[in-house]
């Protein structure tokens, strides 16, 4: 591959980058047993971007017989952007070569269709249950080969697998009730061993959430489980730590770095290195390798995300966060977002005279300008005098990131739990993981009823 | 765009599928697009995209196998796959549409929109960027870009369709103080985006330092709001399949009051110009305007054409696409609302929820949800104090029974609608 891609990085630029891949995969889908969705197919693309006299230009093709095409759009974009002064640049890293292969431990590709489907209707069969409405499933998996190539040197290839399973269950009673799990990352096949307990879960919950009740909407102290506590960190600190917001001046942390926004207890990590997670990578799309940084250090702000040219900007080195797929123009991205774990045990947390605990994530936002951050939560009970009492649905926090941390008054001290997700931004969808510990949080603001 | 020879290709690859199998579809679609994108007051970057891509669908023994491929020369693997993994698929005895002769929607193709070129496009940026400024506002971000597309299905029974669109998009946000607002909007041809410049700077003006607030009130929401909450629900849940499946709020309701009396839902897929307009789905099928909602009765749900059998009912011509390589789904065009329950504007006193944030937690069986405001105001007749910092909680299914549209028609990508008032809670 780097054979085809080489001679394109001979137009005269200032800077070029080159980036292809290749991969195969197959999804399946059931839904309620029957085998909804199966489809296999193997895919590729390239780009190339090119900087010159301080402007950006990109083309994108999925086509590989039209890399001309791309390259030579890509320049003319470049020259076309040369307006407003432009005053792009890109901080000197190191320019790699290298090659990485991560093995699965189960080839998908050992493993036929037909297996695969009976494998999951195995799963599909303990997820019934009385007052299960629906289930679904949905499975891929794909083996990927990743090229990077830029002006500078840089030669990265990179193999890899990917695979998730998810599951959904939707009781009926007096009204619907959902519940969801889901398992993944840089695995093969091994994604679906030891998923059916999971699954089978997501039913249980969905069926005790058909008699949970709904809590006032009010503040509350709140015991967070590690799936929202991975959401905090992405959602309300991670996108606010990301510099192409800072450049926007659409971020609450602009200017805040050094300062204390959290209790003592507040670590927060951005680790792309973590083996296997689903937001792990070796080097970013820039060729800049994958590192551990902590975004809040003992409630400080320690770091902003960058990429090279945020770096550039902001006089800083990239600390590998420039992520996109083949087609996209690369932006700041996260990786795996956590809060690092503490010292209380779960008895502690519930030491709350009346509050609430959640945990399982329904999706969140943040608004970074504002500092308002919303996520929903799974399910939850209610703590009445260090007792989980009554179970509750329907949940959701808000509050704002600069307030919200000073909250934080405990930390569970068992190790960190990650859960995979995708995040989006600006149209584009990228792999990433959160997770952490729980925390205890006095007084935010709770969405019920 | 697509000459007559890859036509001729196609046809040639449907013969050979069907050879293998009982009946063979492929749906082809070819893609560029050219797009700026402006950060604070520079040009971030700029972008020329071309993509292509085959989908391919077969039916054997009455059950339905789906591949995908991307060049020509990927083909025999991809209908190996396609037959393979029909062996999976339920036989559910579909048939892929005989031949129909369909007459396209007008203005969706806009010739002069393609004459714009680069410089002209990069040109819509630096003008967003000193129009925000002008009003006073910080420029965060902007975008305008243009496409154009060409796609068409061949089946084997004989069934066709071509279609080309071009597509025009931009975006503006604006900041003031501690308010970023996003003005957006994308049309077939071309329109002046400094119009988006100038409402996301006012809007970002108008709703600065809100102060939180509580209680009951009369709520009105503006159409992009309308728009949102419609793409989570009822968008979701007019999916014919989800109803068959037990997993929408809609199901079992067919016939049934889900509304206001007076409101009416239509999927009008005719509407001239419409983002969502089309002469026929994905599948062939052609397209028509239907009540989905006919004076607060749930009237009919959407389906493509495995969904409607596997419910046992005849499809709306509603099968779409996202990509080549996704499965097809089934959805509605150009969502209509329209009802004689009317609030006058001018003499609405209440609240203006102008954005929400995390409206995806809006629970999408039973409709409960809790979203924090992003921006919004107390209203009466115009936009006063702002607010910010409290959250509008509620179902959004009491709010269809209880909605009274508002008197400013509007049009927001494909929602044909007035700003929608209620009776609800801020906490």
């Amino acid at each position: 591959m780097f054979d085809l891609l080489e001679k394109y990085l001979n137009l005269k630029a200032d800077f070029i980058e080159i980036r292809a891949s290749k991969s195969v995969g197959n999804s399946v889908q059931l839904k309620s047993g029957e085998v909804k969705d199966l489809v296999s197919g193997e895919d590729s693309a390239a780009s190339v971007r090119i900087m010159q006299k301080g402007a950006w230009g990109f083309a994108s093709t999925n086509d590989l017989s039209r890399l001309e095409w791309t390259a030579k759009s890509a320049l003319k974009m470049a020259r076309v952007s040369q307006k407003l002064n432009q005053k792009a640049g890109i901080s000197k890293e190191k320019a790699y070569v290298d090659r990485v292969v991560i093995k699965p431990k189960k080839d998908p590709e050992d493993y036929s269709l037909e297996q695969k489907v009976n494998d999951l209707l195995k799963i599909n069969n303990r997820m019934k249950m009385k007052k299960i409405a629906s289930c679904s499933l949905s499975y891929s998996d794909s083996i990927s080969s990743k090229y990077y190539l830029n002006s500078e040197g840089a030669r990265i290839e990179i193999i890899f697998p990917l695979s998730n399973i998810f599951a959904n269950s939707t009781a009926k009673g007096n009204s619907l009730q959902s519940a969801y799990k889901s398992s993944g990352g840089l695995f093969g096949y091994e994604v679906i061993d030891e998923f059916g307990e999971k699954a089978e879960e997501a039913s249980k919950i969905a069926v005790e959430l058909l008699t949970a009740d709904l809590i006032k909407s009010d503040k509350y102290d709140v015991v967070i489980g590690s799936e929202i506590t991975g959401l905090l960190a992405h959602e309300a600190i991670g996108h606010a730590c990301e510099a192409d917001h800072i450049l926007e001046r659409s971020t609450v942390l602009e200017g805040r770095m050094g300062q204390k926004i959290g209790s003592d207890l507040v670590n927060i990590v951005d680790d792309g290195t973590i083996p296997r997670l689903h937001g792990t990578f070796s080097y970013d799309d820039e060729g800049v390798k994958s590192q551990r940084k902590y975004l809040i250090k003992k409630g400080v702000v320690n770091s902003f995300l960058h990429s090279r040219e945020t770096a550039y900007k902001l006089n800083t080195k990239s600390t590998g966060n420039c992520r996109g797929g083949t087609v996209e123009v690369p932006i700041v991205r996260m990786s795996n977002t956590f809060f690092e774990r503490g010292d209380a045990n779960f008895d502690d947390l519930l030491d709350i005279k009346y509050g609430v605990y959640i945990e399982g994530f329904k999706g969140g936002q943040v608004n970074t300008t504002q500092g308002d951050f919303q996520f929903g939560a799974e399910r939850g009970w209610l703590i009445e005098n260090g007792e989980l009492t009554k179970p509750l649905r329907d949940l959701s926090i808000a509050g704002s990131i600069l307030d919200t941390l000073k909250r934080v008054d405990a930390i569970g001290k068992e190790k960190p739990s990650f859960h995979l997700g995708y995040c989006g931004k600006m149209g584009q969808r990228m792999r990433v993981s959160t997770g952490g510990s729980k925390i205890r949080v006095r007084g935010i603001r709770v969405g019920g009823s | 765009m697509c000459g007559g020879s890859e036509l001729e290709d196609l046809e040639e690859l449907v013969k050979k599928a069907a050879m293998k199998a009982d009946q063979a579809e492929i749906f082809y679609l070819v893609k560029t697009s050219t797009s700026f994108r402006g950060i604070a007051d520079k040009i971030n970057f700029s972008r020329s995209s071309f993509s292509k891509g085959y989908a391919l669908r077969v039916i054997k023994d009455g059950k339905m196998g789906v591949s995908y491929f991307y060049n020509p020369s990927e083909f025999d693997r991809a209908l190996n796959t396609a037959i393979y993994a029909s062996r999976f698929a339920e036989k559910l005895g579909i048939q892929f549409p005989l031949k129909k002769a369909f007459t396209e929607v007008k203005g969706v193709y806009d010739k002069k929109l393609l004459k714009k070129d680069e410089n002209e496009l990069s040109d819509c940026i630096v003008q967003m960027i000193d129009t925000v400024k002008r009003k006073g506002a910080m420029p965060i971000r902007c975008g305008a870009g243009r496409n154009e597309s060409f796609f068409c299905m061949l089946n084997s029974e004989g069934g066709e369709f071509k279609s080309k669109r071009t597509g025009f998009s931009a975006h503006s946000t604006a900041r003031f103080k501690d308010t970023a607002q996003t003005s957006d909007k994308s049309s077939h041809s071309f329109f002046n985006p400094v119009e988006l410049a100038e409402k996301s700077a006012d809007l970002a003006l108008a709703f600065a330092e809100g102060k939180p607030t509580s209680g009951e009130f009369d709520i009105v929401i503006p159409p992009t709001l309308v728009a949102n909450f419609l793409r989570l629900e009822p968008f979701a849940s007019f999916s014919g399949e989800k109803a068959f499946r037990k997993d929408s709020y809609f199901s079992g309701k067919k016939g049934k009051k889900v509304a206001d009396d007076q409101l009416n839902v239509y999927d009008d897929p005719t509407i001239p110009n419409g983002m969502g307009s089309v002469k026929c789905d994905d599948e062939g099928v052609a397209a028509n305007r239907k009540a989905l909602i006919r004076n607060g009765i749930l009237n009919i749900l959407l389906y493509n054409l495995e969904t409607a059998r596997r419910a046992k009912t005849k499809t709306t011509g509603s099968g779409f696409r996202n990509s080549v390589s996704h499965p097809l789904g089934s959805g509605p065009t150009n969502l209509v609302i329209t009802s004689k329950n009317i609030t006058h504007l001018d003499d609405f006193k209440g609240i203006m929820v102008n954005s929400l944030i995390a409206m995806q937690n809006l629970n999408q069986r039973n409709g409960n949800f809790s979203c924090s405001i992003a921006s919004g105001a107390f209203f009466n007749g115009e936009i006063g104090k702002p607010i910010k910092g409290c959250s509008l909680v509620g179902n959004f299914f009491d709010i269809l029974k209880n909605v009274s549209l508002a008197d400013d028609e509007q049009v927001y990508h494909k929602y044909y609608g007035p700003s929608w008032t209620f009776r609800g809670k801020i906490v």
